[in-house]
């Protein structure tokens, strides 16, 4: 831009010359031979760009030909740092990446920080789940997992929900089978779960977190321990309900089943992604 | 006030000269010529101002040198061809006169000469084949 306003300045100055100088002419009989060169003068600078041109010697089709090795060249450089650049590495800065290979790492950085996003948001979720639902239960939550699936859009959703409950070991802990009461479990069962909460509890027990909205789900799946064989709960020996694996005590179930609902009702989680598990192991008592 | 200098001078010379050319037409002829010479002088003061102005213009505004050069050349070329031009017409002497107006537009033409031999030269290298 600043070559072209210099030339379009001589080019106004040339003329306004051209005009002062006619204007000093002696008499008319000159006037024909001074108009003609100066007319060449402003017809030798207004090629002047051309003459440039033609002075240096350029040739069109090697202008572009150079043009094109040089960005091809620059192309073959990108790529090659991209391609042997690790996770980490950085392309060096003295030569300007490609395209290919800035996209390359922005896309990697992404991917990255949706990751720490998701996990932090299923931490959040499950300290939130884990302080609310340890109030409605009577025994203690050890553990609650919480896995979420980035849908299109970005929206996350809650692909599983995983609660490890510790399993009542010591017979006076047991609650009993009668729903009413739920109080002297509750009586029982802190005393005893206050330990193992302690003990167990995971690191994150933060605020709530905000809850963020959450698609239905529609892979219907129940991994809900297998119901034992003392499906009639109440008069069955707690000291054997817990010595069996895998066999759980009406008690047990109806307080997965209140789980199931509340994480249903509070978090709106389709209850069929919700799993419920029973461990009787105990680090510490 | 100048032009009135130059008027009066003017027409002292030429009632002088309308006097004296009865008797010497010889310096009636050579007090025109001087006359004119005078004038001239007294103009060259202005004229330089105005080249001066000129070479400024052309200064600021980046055009060539060389072209300023050649333009006050050829401006010289065309006042001095005239001048001398009219001095011999004045002097009776017609054919002489036009000689000299021949040789002040030759002289212009060939000052333009590098500048046609640079346009031409450019148009044929634009020209492919």
């Amino acid at each position: 831009m600043d070559w072209l306003s210099g030339w379009l300045k001589t080019v106004v100055a040339l003329i306004l010359l051209a005009t002062f100088i006619e204007l000093m002419l002696p008499t008319s009989k000159m006037q024909r031979y001074v108009r003609t060169a100066m007319s060449l003068f402003i017809l030798l600078t207004l090629l002047s760009p051309v003459l440039e041109i033609t002075r240096k010697g350029w040739d069109p089709g090697k202008l572009l030909a150079a043009a094109q090795l040089e960005q091809n060249q620059q192309g073959l450089r990108a790529a090659g740092a991209g391609g042997s650049s690790g996770l980490k590495s950085v392309s060096p800065p003295a030569e300007p990446a490609s395209l290919e290979a800035v996209l390359q790492q922005s896309d990697r950085l992404k991917a990255e920080n949706q990751r720490q996003a998701q996990r932090l948001l299923e931490e959040d979720l499950a300290a939130g789940m884990k302080q609310e639902l340890q109030q409605q239960t009577v025994y203690p939550i050890r553990e609650l997992r919480v896995t979420t699936e980035l849908g299109g859009k970005a929206n996350p959703s809650v692909t599983r929900v995983q609660i490890v409950l510790d399993e009542p070991d010591s017979p006076a802990g047991s609650p009993s089978p009668s729903s009413g009461g739920s109080g002297t479990a509750a009586a029982d069962a802190g005393g005893n779960g206050a330990g193992s909460t302690g003990a167990g509890d995971l690191p994150q027990t933060g605020p709530i977190a905000q809850i963020e909205p959450v698609a239905p789900v529609a892979r219907v799946e129940i991994s809900t321990e297998p119901i034992g064989g003392t499906a009639s709960g109440g008069p069955a020996d707690p000291a054997e309900a817990s010595a069996a694996a895998g066999r759980l005590t009406a008690a047990q179930q109806e307080a997965s089943a209140r789980l199931v609902k509340a994480i249903q009702l509070g978090w709106q989680v389709d209850p069929t992604h919700i799993s419920v598990q029973w461990t009787k192991e105990r680090t510490k008592l | 006030m100048e032009i009135i200098q130059i008027v009066g001078l003017g027409l002292i010379a030429t009632v002088l000269i309308l006097i004296i050319k009865e008797q010497k037409p010889m310096f009636a002829f050579l007090l025109a010529a001087f006359t004119g010479i005078l004038i001239f002088l007294f103009l060259v003061g202005k004229i330089a101002s105005v080249i001066e102005v000129l070479e400024n213009l052309a200064q600021r505004s980046g055009v060539n040198m060389i072209f300023l050069k050649t333009i006050l050349k050829i401006i010289g070329i065309a006042y001095i061809a005239e001048f001398g031009a009219q001095i011999v017409r004045d002097a009776g002497q017609e054919s002489v006169a036009s000689k000299i107006e021949l040789a002040g537009k030759i002289l212009i033409m060939v000052m333009a000469i590098p500048i046609i031999t640079v346009i031409i030269e450019t148009v044929v290298k634009l020209i492919p084949g």
